[in-house]
Parts: C-alpha cells; sequence; structure tokens
C-alpha cells in the first residue's frame, strides 16, 4: 500500500483527488443525493397528565413548555407578497387525546375587526402535511400531489366568540340609521353566509378556520370546526393557543398520535398595517415531535436561560488556558 | 514539485506556529488545489442553488427560458455536490496535515466533525444535530484560539475573532433549538437575540477586516473602487424590490436585513474592497473570505460549517493545522 502511495506524486494525487470527486459529484447529482445534512429546529409537544388551561393563554403551564423561537420572513412568492412581522415562538404539548400548540408574537397594536373594507384582522396559521411523517411539501399550501391543514386563527373571529358578532352597521357606526329590513333573515339577502363564506358567518364555535390546500388558490375550509383556539392580547404580544384532537380522520385534515411526528410551518398577520391573504410572515418548516415523555413538574424547567452562553464562555477560557499553557514545538529547519 | 510553507502571510518566521519548509507532504499539492478550487465552486453554488434556483417562480415559463433555468440550476445542483464534497476534502487534508505537525488536538476536532457530518448525512439529522454543533463549536476554537493568542497583529485576531463570535453565536442559536431534544424542558431561550447580535458582529468583521488590509497594504485604489459594485447592486435592487432582496439575503446569507440598508451596503464594500486589495499578496486570505461569504451565518448545514472551518483556517494562515501549503 505504501509503495502504491508513493508511487503516485503530488500532482497524481491532486488529480487523483479532483477526479474522485467530480465523479463522486456527478454521482450523487444523478442519483438526487446530498452530502450535506440540515440542522432544524425541533418543536417538541410532550405529555402533560394535568388539565391543559386552553382558554386561558397567557396561564403559566405554556410558559414552562419547551419553546423554539422562529425567524419569519415577508412572503415573497405570489402578490400580494409582504409581512412585517420578525420572529414566532412557538410551543406545543399533548395529552394522548388531543395536541395543543401555543404561539406568540409581539404586535404594536391588537387589530380585532373586519366589519369595514379597510379593516383587517391579526392572524396566525398552523400548516402541516395532510399525511402526517411524509417529506416536507412545497411550503406555500402544498402542491396538487401533497395537501396541506391549515389551521388559522383570527382576531376578529376570537372578538365574534367572546362578545358575539359585531360585523354589522349598528355596531360599526353606532350614530347610523336604519330604516328596517324586511326580510332580515331570509338567505336571499344574507348570500354570503347562505353559502357558508366563513367572513359571513355570525355565531362562531371556534375563533380558528380549519381549511385545506394543495397548491396555490386552493384554499378551502372545513364545515366540520374540529380546531379550537383562544388568543388573548397583553403588554404588546399576542400568544394563541390552537386545541385539536390528535386524529379526526377526515381527507385533508392531518392525523397525529403519540410519539409520531410531522412538519409544521406558521405564518403571521399585522392586521393593523393592512396585512391580509398573501401578505404575511411566513416561516420554514420545523419539525414537530410528539413525545410520551412527561412533562417535567411545574418549577423544573431550566433555571437561567442564559446559562449557556456562559458554558460557551468557559469552553473558551479553558481552551485558552491549555493552549497558552502549551508550547509550540519547533522544529529545525 | 517544490512545496513551501505559507504561514503568517508573508511572515514565515512568526512565532507560536510550529513551521519546516522540510516536512512538506505529498497531500500539500492536492490540499493546496483543493482550497484554491473550493471557493470557486462554492461560489457557483450560491449564485446558482441558492439564488437563482429560488427565483425560480419568477422565471418565464416558455423556452427558451425553461431549458436555461434548468441547464443553470443542475450545474448549480451539480455545484453543490462538488463543492460538499471538495470541503470534506479539504478538511480531511487539512486533518491530516495538523496530525503531521503534530497538532493532535486540530487533527482530532477536524476528524471529528467530518466524522459527525458523515453519521448525519447517513442517518439524517433528527437526534444527531446537537452532536454536530457542539463538534463544530469544539473546532472553531481549536482552530482560531492558537492564532488569537499570538503575539502582534492585533488586527487579524480581531477580525478573526469576530468571524470565531459569530459562529458561535450561531452554533448557540441552532444549539437553543436543539435543547429540545435532549432535554425537552430547557428552555434556554435567547435564540433571536443570539442571531441578531451574531448579524450585528458581521458588519463589524467586516470593516475589521478592511481595517486589517489597510493596515498591511495601504489604500489602494482599484480594490476600492471594484468594490463598489456589489455595494450599488445591493442598494440598487434593495430599492428595486426590497422585500425580494431582503429575502435572498436571509435565504443566501443568512442576514436578515434588520439594520438599514445603507449599514449593510458600507460592510459589503469594506468586505470586497478587502477580498480584493488582499487578492494580490494574499490569495488564499479572498478565497477564506469567499467561503465565509458562501457559508452566511445560519450554519444550518454541516455543508457551511465545514466551510467556515476551512475558512477560518485559511484566514489563520493555518495557524493551527502548522501552516498552509504554496507552490
Amino acid at each position: 500500500m505504501r509503495g502504491i502511495v508513493t508511487r503516485f506524486g503530488s500532482r497524481g494525487r491532486t488529480i487523483a483527488v479532483l477526479g474522485c470527486s467530480l465523479a463522486l459529484a456527478g454521482l450523487l447529482t444523478a442519483s438526487g443525493g446530498r452530502f450535506a445534512a440540515s440542522q432544524e429546529a425541533v418543536l417538541t409537544a410532550m405529555k402533560a397528565d394535568q388539565e391543559i388551561p386552553v382558554r386561558e393563554p397567557w396561564d403559566p403551564f405554556w410558559s414552562r413548555l419547551p419553546r423554539v423561537d422562529l425567524p419569519l420572513s415577508a412572503q415573497q412568492t405570489l402578490p400580494p407578497m409582504g409581512g412585517s412581522r420578525w420572529t414566532l415562538t412557538a410551543r406545543a404539548v399533548q395529552d394522548d387525546t388531543s395536541v395543543y400548540i401555543a404561539v406568540e408574537w409581539t404586535d404594536p397594536a391588537p387589530s380585532r375587526s373586519v366589519a369595514t373594507t379597510q379593516a383587517f384582522t391579526d392572524a396566525v396559521a398552523v400548516q402541516f402535511p395532510a399525511v402526517a411523517s411524509t417529506s416536507v411539501p412545497a411550503l406555500c399550501m402544498g402542491d396538487p400531489t401533497a395537501t396541506m391543514n391549515i389551521w388559522q386563527w383570527r382576531a376578529a373571529w376570537q372578538a365574534d366568540v367572546n362578545r358575539g358578532s359585531r360585523a354589522n352597521a349598528d355596531a360599526q357606526y353606532p350614530n347610523t340609521d336604519v330604516d328596517g329590513y324586511p326580510f332580515a333573515d331570509d338567505p336571499v339577502f344574507r348570500p354570503g353566509e347562505y353559502v357558508g363564506n366563513p367572513f359571513s358567518q355570525r355565531d362562531r364555535s371556534s375563533a380558528v378556520d380549519n381549511l385545506v390546500a394543495s397548491g396555490f388558490g386552493s384554499l378551502t375550509a372545513d364545515p366540520v370546526a374540529s380546531v379550537q383556539g383562544w388568543g388573548q392580547f397583553r403588554n404588546g404580544r399576542w400568544r394563541v393557543v390552537f386545541a385539536r384532537p390528535l386524529a379526526i380522520g377526515r381527507e385533508g385534515n392531518v392525523d397525529l398520535a403519540p410519539d409520531d411526528w410531522t412538519d409544521v410551518a406558521f405564518a403571521v398577520w399585522d392586521g393593523g398595517v393592512g396585512e391580509r391573504n398573501g401578505m404575511k410572515s411566513v416561516g420554514n418548516f420545523v419539525r414537530l415531535n410528539l413525545t410520551s415523555e412527561p412533562l417535567t413538574p411545574a418549577g423544573a424547567s431550566f433555571p437561567f436561560w442564559p446559562a449557556p452562553f456562559f458554558a460557551f464562555l468557559g469552553l473558551w477560557v479553558a481552551v485558552g488556558w491549555v493552549l497558552l499553557a502549551w508550547k509550540p514545538q519547533r522544529r529545525p529547519a | 514539485m517544490i512545496v513551501e510553507e505559507r504561514v503568517h502571510g508573508v511572515r514565515l518566521d512568526a512565532p507560536g506556529i510550529a513551521t519546516s519548509r522540510s516536512r512538506t507532504s505529498a497531500w500539500d499539492g492536492p490540499l493546496e488545489t483543493v482550497l484554491r478550487v473550493l471557493p470557486l465552486v462554492g461560489l457557483a453554488e450560491l449564485l446558482l442553488m441558492r439564488t437563482f434556483y429560488r427565483v425560480g417562480i419568477h422565471i418565464p415559463k416558455e423556452e427558451p427560458f425553461r431549458t436555461i433555468y434548468a441547464v443553470l440550476t443542475a450545474i448549480g445542483s451539480f455545484a453543490l455536490n462538488l463543492s460538499t464534497i471538495l470541503a470534506g476534502a479539504a478538511l480531511v487534508l487539512l486533518g491530516v496535515r495538523a496530525w503531521l505537525r503534530g497538532s493532535r488536538s486540530a487533527t482530532a476536532s477536524i476528524l471529528a466533525f467530518v466524522a459527525a457530518s458523515v453519521v448525519l448525512a447517513v442517518a439524517g439529522p433528527s437526534e444527531l444535530g446537537p452532536m454536530a454543533r457542539l463538534v463544530f463549536a469544539w473546532a472553531v476554537l481549536v482552530i482560531v484560539v492558537p492564532f488569537l493568542v499570538m503575539p502582534g497583529r492585533v488586527g487579524e485576531r480581531v477580525a478573526v475573532g469576530l468571524v470565531a463570535a459569530v459562529a458561535l453565536l450561531s452554533s448557540y442559536a441552532g444549539l437553543a433549538a436543539d435543547g429540545a431534544v435532549f432535554a425537552p424542558s430547557a428552555s434556554p431561550g435567547g435564540v433571536v437575540g443570539a442571531q441578531l447580535i451574531a448579524e450585528a458582529l458581521v458588519i463589524v468583521t467586516a470593516l475589521a477586516m478592511f481595517v486589517t488590509w489597510v493596515r498591511g497594504d495601504g489604500l489602494r485604489p482599484g480594490p476600492l473602487l471594484l468594490a463598489i459594485a456589489p455595494a450599488l447592486a445591493l442598494l440598487g435592487l434593495w430599492r428595486a424590490n426590497g422585500a425580494i432582496t431582503g429575502i435572498l439575503v436571509l435565504w443566501t446569507a443568512g442576514l436578515r436585513l434588520y439594520l438599514p440598508v445603507w449599514i449593510y451596503a458600507v460592510a459589503l464594500w469594506a468586505f470586497a474592497a478587502t477580498a480584493i486589495g488582499w487578492r494580490r499578496r494574499m490569495p488564499w486570505r479572498t478565497g477564506g473570505m469567499v467561503l465565509l461569504l458562501v457559508a452566511g451565518i445560519l450554519l444550518g448545514s454541516t455543508y457551511v460549517q465545514g466551510l467556515l472551518l476551512i475558512a477560518l483556517m485559511v484566514l489563520t494562515d493555518g495557524a493551527a493545522v502548522g501552516g498552509l501549503p504554496r507552490r
């Protein structure tokens, strides 16, 4: 072996290294393989044995769940483009029957109304591949071969759930005067509501629209309100909790199970600056792990979050000290 | 073929590094060639795969645009694979070189990173991701610290230290996000803060490198004028369509552009001027700066982490591996 190695000079080895690299790259390109691994963020949903405070997004329970901070960027694939929020914090938990996802982001002021044509609501959406544990489909609502299940919470729907619908002229313009509608409840005069337009609903049981899509322009509302959501605005931040049974067995809806995993992506709309539809901030897919590992009891969470910074600093100092003590060997020329 | 050591740029007698003209290796030739080719292939991958491929939705869907797009992205895909393999080869060769020069810690850290990368590529990311990040952080320290503790050359040490700080902050952000794998209840936080600090340090790094170059070579008008082009291009693209420019920069370099864009333009000008300026006297550093550009700051894959390690070894003139080869 040594004889073979020494028989090739430096030029021969250079040609061999480059030749092998080119051949291997060609092989990988032809086979569609990659010789590098991405290191994506992981959102972990541990098992909670206690009652989940789904209607209380600011309950301390949510703050001690594992969290992932996700960078967002403006949606720039299809018009109308836009998006102004930078970061979203996501948490998840499960209790063997349902999965709960809590998301949190900053917003200068809440926007809770869609009652006029110039008013837009704050909103957040969670997106899953409809079939769990498959490869990641296109981020923008999937494609014809990969359906996406999207849960969209809207602040306006939350206001409707909390206090009843006020999307009418009387609520929006208190001093207006209307003579009267003779057939106020006749569906002929409420076409939006009659055909099931989510914007026209007056009686909402959930602030979340359960949507299914297979690519651009294919977004469809699932009439079954299987996803619940509660959101509250506090100190310049929205926090929203989504809740849904792990499996519901409906086409286009993601079915999950304990110790399962899927991909998940998030989007945020700031209604205050006119964001709606494709004008939104989007994040890339991250992995959602559902685990049967029990949630650590309260108080056992990480005690001091900057500790890893100090650990890194300690590592710096330790390595620096070792190298300072190390005397370089100077070989004779 | 005569191979001599290129240690500390033009100062072959600089203290702190084991140097030897007599202990040349037959692997120096391949290493030097790989270090020359890698920045070019990486740049091709960055432009064709990570940039051009991503604007495909804006390419007209009729001929000949479809064919041109398909050919260029296929070349980009090949360049990505070639760049990945060349990066692996460069790391192995640098590890071997460190071994031959008696730098066992550098060999161990570099080869451990290569091993972790291979394991990840074969087994998939999942639970093994933090392992590669930790090995990467270890390798960064082992490569950089010997250079930082050397006497003199303050500007270069500051610049390299800043690059290492960016790498470690970015790794922290990744590790904090990965933390859920090992300790799901541990939520250290600070991910976004670390990324924002790292991005601000990128600006400072570019300026520090510029100062270092100017102190060494003086102000030469050629590089200063040539470097205006990319800076103006950034400003022009930002003005034409800030949103698309922003997302492309995020996806390619990992920068959010959260500071005023003129700051990034100035930093890009300084970075490009330095890279061009070093090309005449210390061309390997130009290659190292190109590798920094290709690696970006998000460091979301073992490939770009490997590029950053190579860039650090080049920018430290191989301080941790016994110098760099030169024909």
